[in-house]
């Protein structure tokens, strides 16, 4: 089995620092597109990051057509509109800007550009025959790591469900990454993504995927979010916390997407897929119940988690598990995530249905410890 | 009754002589005026030429009249005879040695009244004369005569 | 409990793999492979472009920039695709200019143009259709050009052929026409058909003495002139085979007619517009070897025509001298039956009047030699009677008509009874003999057949005397037979010839003319004649008169008689 012991590293180029943004025409160029998607939504609409890159984009002589329609969650819908406005205005490029949903977005257009169909018929693991256009990503959220990741979520508003594309041939070619692009996001959002983010790089680094590479990237995502995110959620204006977030976020997506994730994604998904709930926020209520599960079968890194958190060996060797649930729980705290499941309204009726989606999803491959339906079920119970 | 002229009109003596001996064993006592070529015969019927003295009105009971005549032949002179009102009704006789149906058929067509044939067998010209002089002289009168 | 949809290991093994880009597909990102793809089938398509036989060609519609172009466009513009693109469509060539002047014109037009090619200088002619297209927001002219020469000469190959055959046809029927106005007639044909400017046409005299040289130059005259032949310099050593032809040099096409392996005229035409293509060859060459066949029968014709003409006045003359010998015969006929027998008939005249006259008074002996004197002057008399009727039968035309031979046998034979009473003879006449014949004329036949056999049997005690047919389906052959003296079969051959007799006129009177003449009768009617005998056994003698119908030439004959305007 070449995979036990065989790692890949796969990553978009990638641009990090204040007025990386700006790099997106020069990359539009030379990508060779002349007109270009820019997948958006109303809110980096209203901030003005948009008008100030279109007027950027038509100065060099490259068109841009903008589409916006996309919701928290992208939908099959959605994808299918922005791909028509792709090809109905001859686009030869896409440039996302905003969070993982518009990143998500992009990518599913980016599918259907170049090989039709609906968007639903690419679901699952390196099921895209044809690559996309040039896809260049700005992020606006320190979270989400779609502009690193092969990762895209899409939700099916009929099947009332949430599936992942997962494809090498979506990562996109860069990753503008600007930390003042942050300082727009509202203080929860600020909260979820880089909780998502700190999740990323805990499920990554514990993954069976997990190898040297993608471990430098995960602690070092650890150790800055650690620090960043609660600096940043007390005060949005702290530049120097905004850029640690952007970073730690980067090394998280950068982990995650070659390591893959765990079982809280696993279990997360359905719960946005059913009730329409935020990734990040789910990722959080969920976290410290799996990391009971799965502590016993990754202990030492899950030990290394800790101190790297900055818990001391001591209280680490004494408390075990809780001592980790302990920090992170302040963390939490800390950025006013609180409460469990139940009180976001996931009922226990729907916690079968909820492990009968998790169980085949594609993050539970690499959980260190595999659970059965029942277990799944369990901890969806003690979640709630 | 006087008897009428027969003019003979015939270039050959010998043949006048035989013809008038042929007449003579018919006892055909007419008087008989002979001319020798087809242009006396006509002077002689028209009263012209050395006949100028002749009267018009006393014209030949009958014609024997040959076919080959110096000048005139005997058809030219028989058409004459017929185109002339003093002589159109003259019976007139062809007597000739020519048995050529051209001459025969010629010669009644210009208004010839009987046609003999001279033969080389004298006896048999007597006896074609006499019957001649039977039919045209004693049985067949004249409209002249009348 | 609810049935669980978890996945097996073996399954999760394998995700997990792809999950980590182990799958097939899962590779990095790379637009090298879909460009390389992209880019053969690039290749691909251009090398198709470039094999079929239609230009294709990109202009920048701003001012007709050769955007891109495939191989047959460089053909017809006759250049290199490097020199081509970058460079003005319209600059090309004064042809190219015209075509982009009615390009501009007419927009997503299909247009023909005909050009002659500048490099070989042979025509044709394109179809160009374009078609606007916008890439990447520039404006862009597809142009299409295909090659329809060949079509189109193809096209005007077969009207040509049309019109050649016509032509052939029509100058196949120039009835009456001369020589010259058909070989002129020929000639502006070629010079037309060809679409030469001019051409000239000589043809050597069957004699090879002269050479007529036809001159025509599009929408003129055709001129001639006639020189002896040997003095019209090269052109003219051509039809002596010292040089060959054939082929065209420069603006001019020399083709022989040949007739046989003799070059008997050549067809010069000169200034065609275009080069002279094999089909003006191969036509001029067809056209050529008509116009000779139509010549030589035209030649033959006006030959036989002469033939004719001669042969006509020939039986004139012959029909005329015909004509004044028989007025001399008739004359002279006319002049034996009345100078002849006009002295006879003075000595048998005279001779009886001498014995009726002077009988008593001569001697007995005088009698007697006046009795032969009479004798032989009748006797002289039936021959000048039966040499008149020979030579009139000869003259005569037949007026045949359907009658009874056996009704006409048998009036004869009571007309010989009647001048010949006392004589017991047995005749036998068979019965329904029908022929078609000159009554008159077979009358005479009979006269003479059953004369003589009256006359032969005069010393037989049982005379017997038969007239019967025999047919043998085709011809009837009539039989008069007798049991009388007959003759030595050694002279039969005489029987038939004048004057010639086989009996002596002691034994048998006669004038020896008699079957001669009905020989002669026979004979006029298509029919013949022969006898067989026996001395003193009798003689018999058999005729045909030939078809019961009258002889096509006969009829001719009499209705040209008939019908002098035939």
């Amino acid at each position: 089995m070449s995979s036990l012991t065989l790692r890949k590293f796969v990553m978009p180029e990638v641009v990090f620092g204040e007025g990386a943004r700006r790099q997106a025409v020069q990359y539009l160029d030379n990508l060779g597109v002349n007109h270009a998607l820019l997948v958006t939504d109303p809110g980096v609409i209203a901030s003005g990051w948009i008008a100030e890159i279109a007027a950027a984009s038509e100065a060099e002589g490259i068109a841009v057509s903008i589409f916006s329609k996309i919701s928290e969650n992208p939908r099959t819908n959605e994808v299918e509109s922005g791909a028509q406005v792709y090809r109905r205005n001859d686009c030869n490029g896409i440039l996302a800007i905003g969070g993982g949903s518009s990143m998500d977005c992009a990518k599913g257009i980016a599918i259907l550009s170049t090989n039709g169909g609906e968007i639903r018929n690419y679901e699952g693991v390196d099921q895209i025959p044809h690559m996309g256009p040039p896809l260049i990503c700005i992020p606006t959220t320190a979270g989400s790591s779609a502009d690193i990741s092969q990762f895209a979520v899409i939700t099916d508003r009929n099947k009332k469900k949430k599936f992942g594309i997962i494809s090498k041939t979506i990562i996109p070619d860069v990753s503008l990454v600007d930390p003042d692009m942050l300082s727009t996001l509202p203080r929860s959002y600020i909260a979820y993504c880089g909780f998502d983010a700190l999740t990323h790089a805990i499920e990554a680094y514990v993954s069976t995927g997990s190898s040297h590479l993608t471990d430098l990237h995960a602690l070092e995502a650890i150790r800055l979010i650690k620090d960043a995110l609660p600096r940043v959620y007390k005060n949005k204006d702290d530049a120097e916390g905004t850029r640690f977030m952007a970073l730690g976020s980067l090394h998280a997506g950068i982990a995650f997407s070659n390591a893959s994730l765990g079982l809280v994604h696993a279990m997360a998904h359905p719960l946005s897929g059913v009730y329409d709930l935020l990734h990040g926020e789910m990722n959080s209520l969920l976290l410290p119940h799996i990391i009971r599960y799965n502590f016993e079968s990754s202990r030492s890194r899950y030990e290394q988690i800790a101190m790297t958190l900055g818990v001391p060996e001591d209280e680490i060797s004494r408390e075990g598990v809780e001592a980790l649930i302990n920090v992170l729980g302040e963390i939490a705290e800390d950025v006013g995530i609180t409460g469990t499941l139940s009180d976001r309204g996931v009922m226990k009726r729907d916690i079968p249905t909820l492990a009968d989606f998790a169980v085949v999803d594609g993050c539970i491959v690499t959980n260190p410890r595999l659970p059965t339906w029942e277990e799944v079920t369990q901890i969806y119970e003690k979640a709630l | 009754m006087t008897k009428g002229t027969i003019l003979l009109v015939e270039d050959n003596r010998d043949d006048e002589l035989l013809t008038l001996r042929a007449f003579s064993k018919n006892r055909i006592a007419n008087p008989i005026a002979v001319v020798r070529d087809g242009e006396e015969a006509l002077d002689y019927l028209f009263a012209r030429g050395s006949f100028a003295e002749r009267d018009t009105q006393d014209q030949p009971t009958i014609i024997l009249l040959d076919l080959k005549l110096p000048k005139l032949n005997g058809h030219e002179v028989l058409k004459a005879i017929r185109e002339e009102e003093t002589t159109k009704l003259i019976p007139v006789i062809i007597l000739t040695t020519s048995l050529e149906d051209e001459d025969v058929i010629r010669s009644y067509e210009l208004g010839a009244n009987s046609y003999i044939r001279k033969p080389v067998d004298f006896s048999e010209f007597v006896s074609a004369v006499q019957m001649l002089g039977t039919y045209w002289l004693l049985l067949n009168k004249s409209p002249q005569s009348r | 409990m609810r049935r669980r949809s978890e996945i097996s290991n073996d399954e999760q093994s394998a995700l997990r793999e792809r999950i980590l880009g182990f799958g097939e597909a899962s590779f990095r990102k790379s637009y090298y492979p879909e460009l390389r793809v992209r880019l053969l089938e690039l290749e691909r398509f251009r090398f198709t472009l470039d094999q079929i036989n239609v230009g294709i060609m990109i202009l920048d519609s701003r001012d007709g920039t050769i955007v891109d172009l495939n191989e047959e466009t460089c053909t017809i513009l006759g250049g290199r695709r490097e020199e081509l693109i970058g460079a003005k469509f319209q600059n090309s060539s004064e042809v190219t200019a015209r075509m982009y002047e009615k390009m501009r014109r007419g927009e997503e037009e299909v247009a023909i143009y005909e050009e002659i090619h500048q490099s070989t200088g042979s025509p044709y002619s394109v179809e160009i259709t374009t078609h606007q297209a916008t890439f990447g927001g520039e404006e862009y002219q597809i142009v299409i050009i295909r090659d329809i020469t060949s079509q189109r000469s193809a096209e005007q190959a077969l009207i040509r052929t049309r019109d050649l055959f016509e032509a052939i046809i029509r100058i196949s029927h120039m009835q009456d026409a001369s020589e010259k106005s058909i070989l002129s007639s020929a000639l502006m044909i070629a010079v037309s058909i060809t679409q030469s400017s001019g051409g000239m046409c000589g043809v050597i005299s069957p004699d090879k003495r002269l050479f007529t040289i036809y001159y025509y130059q599009n929408g003129g005259e055709v001129a001639y002139t006639i020189s002896p032949f040997g003095k019209n310099g090269p052109w003219e050593s051509i039809i002596r085979g010292d040089e060959w032809i054939g082929q065209p040099i420069g603006k001019r096409l020399d083709l022989p007619i040949m007739e046989g392996d003799q070059i008997v005229a050549i067809i010069t035409l000169t200034e065609k517009k275009g080069r002279y293509t094999d089909l003006d060859i191969r036509q001029i060459t067809y056209l050529g070897n008509a116009l000779w066949q139509i010549i030589l029968r035209h030649r033959a014709e006006d030959g036989l025509l002469r033939l004719n003409e001669e042969l006509e006045g020939r039986v004139e003359r012959r029909t005329r001298e015909l004509e004044a010998a028989n007025r001399e015969l008739e004359a002279f006929t006319y002049s034996v039956s009345h100078d002849l027998r006009t002295p006879l008939r003075a000595v048998d005249g005279f001779s009886l009047a001498l014995m009726e006259d002077f009988g008593e008074t001569l001697p007995a002996e005088a009698e007697q030699y006046l009795k032969r004197i009479r004798l032989a002057s009748q006797r002289m008399g039936d021959l000048i009677d039966d040499l008149l009727l020979l030579s009139r039968i000869s003259r005569t035309e037949l007026s045949r008509g359907t009658f009874s031979l056996s009704d006409l046998a048998m009036e004869v034979v009571a007309e010989i009874e009647l001048n010949n009473p006392g004589r017991s003879v047995a005749i036998t006449i068979e019965e329904n003999m029908v022929v078609s014949a000159d009554r008159r004329m077979i009358r005479i036949v009979l006269e003479n057949l059953f004369g003589n056999a009256w006359k032969f049997t005069l010393k037989k005690e049982k005379a017997d005397i038969t007239f019967r047919s025999r047919s043998d389906g085709i011809t009837t052959t009539y039989i008069i037979s007798d049991n009388g003296a007959g003759f030595d079969m050694t002279y039969a051959r005489k029987l038939f010839i004048p004057f010639s007799r086989l009996h002596t006129s002691e034994e048998f009177s006669g004038t020896g003319i008699g079957l001669a003449t009905v020989s002669r009768i026979i004979q006029k009617h298509g029919g013949s004649i022969r006898a067989e005998g026996v001395p003193g056994m009798g003689a018999t003698f058999y005729f045909t008169l030939g078809s019961n119908r009258k002889y096509p030439e006969e009829r001719t004959r009499d209705d040209e008689r008939n019908n002098p305007a035939c």
